[in-house]
């Protein structure tokens, strides 16, 4: 026998032998009896049945047990698939007097003890019943229980709805008015049917039940010949065995009643992937594919194990450890097949914030911020413009005063050469076509990007038309604009060749000429500052629109999960901000801007702005720290459900668990150190254990523990506790039901791990009061 | 289309500029004076259009004087013709029926 609980095994608990005969009057017992357990165990082994119990109507025969046990014991026996037998007797019960009787099936812990055995048959035995139809009362029933001394298992038969209290049935409603009830109070440990349907209909009666209650078949087998049928005559032809994960003894039974969920209704782990086990010298210690909690004091080896399972070795401590210990690994499996989160992974992930987005898994797509970049860009350039523009035509304006010009009879007179003047800014030509030129290009090259994209296919026609439509759009825009493109190119070329004139003009004119010339240019200066001041006097500044409010978020969905990213400036205004980084406080309103008319002002409103100078440097450096400021983001993570996860460590890296054993990626072994870090004892138990219990089935489960809570109600299959005597190393190891003469798993949990104790407890409480392992 | 911009000085020492034997402008003797913008309306540059300068100066008067005015025309045009040189290629593409503004 293993000693872990690596199989799932069949039980079959309620069979009878001639011991029942006196209430079976038609002789279908007859042949059950002690020279006949060949019959009885190559049907049990013909049917893989693991752990079976002879459980007489009210009798125990010990002589009968004492058989089976040596037969199983033999060496050489027969019978491979059957690994335990269990003392066990059904009871007939009164549970109130005032209904009728019912059976109920009791299972002693007597280790295939022989003196045991025979004092049960002695307890029976002083307290005979041996009216055919006789019952025990309730008071007398828990006498013989405590005459017996053993820690018993009670099942219940329940063959029909446990609200059908009609009789007839000797069913467990048939005895008491209120099945939950005594269920709750812990008498009954769980209920027995045997056919499927009767299963259905309990499942669907305890759905409501806060407890788990376990629910067994059994074959109520009379007529060995005819296993497991009851006898040649009835035949429950839809009968099938319970089966469960444990080993086949009156603890593996116990565990499995306080943890149905675990136990019950398994199946073999899918994963193909896993580590077989370690060996420690010559030791091999087996690590199964499932769950396998590593336990230890600190510095006792356990995070080494992890290591070497794991292939990180590079730590010379570890290195020491191994190579004293003569550690080595059965196998090794490819880095992409093991998810490895160390201790303090998360921890430091979380600081770093950078849970859920290493290289390897980048769950939150980027976000796009061009269009708020672009925004904020332009309303900068816009506002910028308009403020030199108000400062301009205060300059400009005011600046009139120092423009004199003296009228001269004598410079009125001709020249000699022509002169020509040229208007301020007569080269300066504004062309409205080079924006929606650019624009317009732009929109075609991204809708013929799209006709190439393979989603876009189906919309072939339509984009073809539309790219036609924007072309002819273009060529319109792109004759306005090269018109507007000449003018200016002519008006320059007329500029330099004017400046070429005068220069030749000035070397050959005559000194009063040259007065002459300068005279007319001043007062070609002087008309032109009165025009510009008169056009400025008339014309606002153009002050531009503040931004829409903009969105800058992104989903991603993975296992589950949302996986949220946000801008700062998602769904909010962000002009105040913007005031803020660009200018000093005083300056938050596009009126309080329009009151800055002279640089020495605008020096004072832009944020850190020393010097003019420097205005055009820190009014850039000004908006680029808003920029970067407002597309910071922020993740945050969602459930199916859009209910947001909280961005506490514990919050998160329960999460970060729930991710992990909700992902489906192609991998196979889950190894943590210490998993319950950071995390509540109630949060472990309401949700880390039922992640861990998603995926036992399907992955290969390691890790390092010192919370009981993971080894104990998570019901690890396999607990390997690690010793480490200066320098050596020494293991124990086995599911938590496994004990031998120098190994009791639950003793050594109780013992070694802070709360062990009270964990068990609290566990075997489901089991009764009453009872101790 | 072809544009030949005459320059003629005549006796009274005023300079007239044709466009096409069409009068355009004049310069008194008394007012030599010109804007830059008269320069671009009166010759009315378009693209695609050739321009050639032609000076007149039968009485030889104030030779100097017509000889800087023809030389800032020479320059003006030819720089302007290349510039049509290179649009040209691109209007012969634009539809005929496209009105430009």
């Amino acid at each position: 026998m293993g000693n872990t609980q690596n199989s799932v095994l069949k039980f079959d608990l309620h069979i009878h032998s001639k011991a029942s005969e006196y209430k079976e009057s038609d002789g279908i017992v007859t042949q059950s009896t002690k020279e006949n357990i060949s019959v009885l165990l190559s049907k049990l082994n013909e049917n893989k049945v693991a752990l079976f119990s002879i459980t007489d109507h009210n009798r125990f025969d010990s002589d009968l047990y004492d058989s089976l046990i040596q037969a199983l014991n033999a060496p050489d026996n027969p019978y491979p698939f059957i690994k335990g037998i269990l003392a066990g007797i059904e009871f007939d019960v009164k549970l109130d007097a005032t209904m009728e009787k019912c059976h109920i099936i009791a299972i002693f812990n007597a280790k295939n003890d022989l003196d045991k055995l025979k004092h049960i048959e002695f307890v029976i035995n002083e307290n005979l019943l041996t009216e055919k139809d006789a019952a025990y009362q309730k008071d007398k029933f828990w006498h013989v229980l405590r005459e017996i001394g053993l820690d018993t298992i009670l099942i219940a038969s329940q063959s029909k709805d446990i609200h059908n209290h009609n009789g007839k049935h000797n069913a467990l409603s048939d005895s008491v008015a209120d099945v939950e009830e005594i269920i709750k109070m812990g008498y009954i440990n769980a209920l027995e049917f045997q056919k499927p349907k009767v299963e259905g209909i309990l499942i669907n009666n305890l759905t409501t039940f806060s407890l788990p209650i376990p629910l067994f078949s059994g074959s109520d087998c009379h007529d060995w010949y005819h296993y497991p049928f009851h006898d040649a005559i009835n035949q429950n032809k839809e009968f099938h065995h319970s089966k469960a994960k444990i080993l086949p003894t009156f603890k593996g039974l116990l565990l499995a009643i306080t943890s149905p969920e675990t136990r019950f209704d398994c199946r073999e782990n899918r994963n193909k992937i896993f580590f077989d086990g370690i060996y420690l010298g010559d030791e091999f210690i087996p690590i199964v594919n499932g769950v396998n909690a590593i336990i230890g004091e600190n510095g006792s080896g356990k995070t080494t194990l992890l290591k070497l399972i794991n292939g990180k070795i590079g730590d010379s401590y570890v290195k020491k450890l191994i190579c004293d210990n003569k550690l080595k690994i059965v196998f090794e499996i490819e880095s992409s097949k093991i998810k490895y989160i160390q201790q303090g992974d998360i921890i430091n992930k979380f600081n770093a914030q950078s849970l859920f987005k290493d290289e390897e898994t980048n769950n939150f797509n980027e976000l796009d911020n061009s269009a708020f970049i672009k925004a904020y860009t332009n309303f900068a350039k816009d506002l910028k413009c308009a403020i030199n523009q108000n400062i301009s035509s205060e300059r400009i304006i005011y600046g009139l005063s120092k423009y004199t010009i003296a009228y001269d009879e004598s410079l009125q007179n001709k020249c000699y050469y022509i002169d020509i003047s040229c208007q301020k800014n007569f080269e300066k030509v504004n062309n409205p076509h080079t924006q929606p030129l650019k624009d317009v290009t732009d929109l075609i090259a991204k809708v013929e990007e799209l006709s190439k994209d393979d989603y876009f296919q189906v919309y072939g026609e339509q984009i073809n038309n539309l790219c036609k439509e924007l072309n002819t759009i273009k060529t319109f825009i792109e004759s306005k604009n090269n018109v507007t493109a000449f003018e200016a190119n002519v008006k320059n070329i007329i500029h330099g060749c004017i400046k070429d004139y005068l220069r030749k003009v000035k070397q050959k004119s005559s000194s009063k000429d040259q007065e002459i010339l300068e005279y007319n240019s001043k007062k070609q200066f002087f008309i032109d500052s009165i025009v510009e001041a008169i056009k400025l006097s008339f014309k606002n500044s153009t002050w531009p629109t503040i931004p829409n409010i903009l969105r800058g978020e992104s989903t991603s969905l993975k296992s589950g999960f949302n996986f949220n990213r946000e801008a700062l400036y998602n769904g909010v205004s962000m002009i105040d901000c913007f005031y803020s980084k660009m200018f000093i406080n005083q300056y938050n309103t596009i009126e309080k801007l329009k009151t800055i008319n002279t640089n020495d002002k605008l020096k004072e409103a832009i944020r850190g702005c020393t010097s003019i100078p420097d205005i055009e440097e820190k009014w850039n450096e000004n908006l680029q720290k808003f920029i970067s400021e407002s597309t910071k983001t922020n993740d945050y993570i969602t459930d199916g459900t859009n209910q947001q996860i909280g961005n506490t460590l514990g919050e998160l890296s329960l999460s970060y668990y729930k991710y992990y054993t909700q992902d489906s990626d192609d991998w196979n072994v889950l190894i943590v150190d210490q998993p319950e870090d950071n995390i509540s004892n109630n949060n472990i138990s309401k949700n880390l254990i039922s992640y861990f219990n998603y995926i036992r089935n399907e992955k290969q489960l390691i890790f390092v523990t010192h919370n009981p809570l993971l080894v104990v109600n998570l019901d690890a299959d396999n607990i390997i506790f690690v010793r480490n005597n200066k320098g050596t190393l020494t293991t124990e190891q086995g599911c938590l039901e496994f004990e031998d003469e120098h190994t009791n798993i639950l003793e050594i949990v109780a013992n070694n791990m802070d709360g062990g104790k009270e964990t068990i407890e609290k566990r075997l409480k489901v089991y009764g009061k009453n009872n101790t392992a | 289309m072809e544009k030949t911009i005459l320059l003629k000085m005549d006796k009274d020492k005023s300079l007239k500029i044709y466009i096409n034997q069409e009068e355009k402008y004049s310069i008194t003797g008394d007012n030599r004076s010109v804007s830059a913008d008269k320069i671009y309306e009166i010759v009315g540059f378009t693209i695609g259009d050739h321009y050639k300068v032609v000076s007149e100066n039968v009485n030889n008067v104030d030779k100097q004087v017509m000889d800087f005015f023809t030389e800032l025309f020479n320059n003006i045009t030819e720089k302007a013709n290349s510039l049509s040189a290179d649009k040209t290629t691109l209007e012969d593409n634009l539809d005929e029926n496209f009105s430009i503004d």
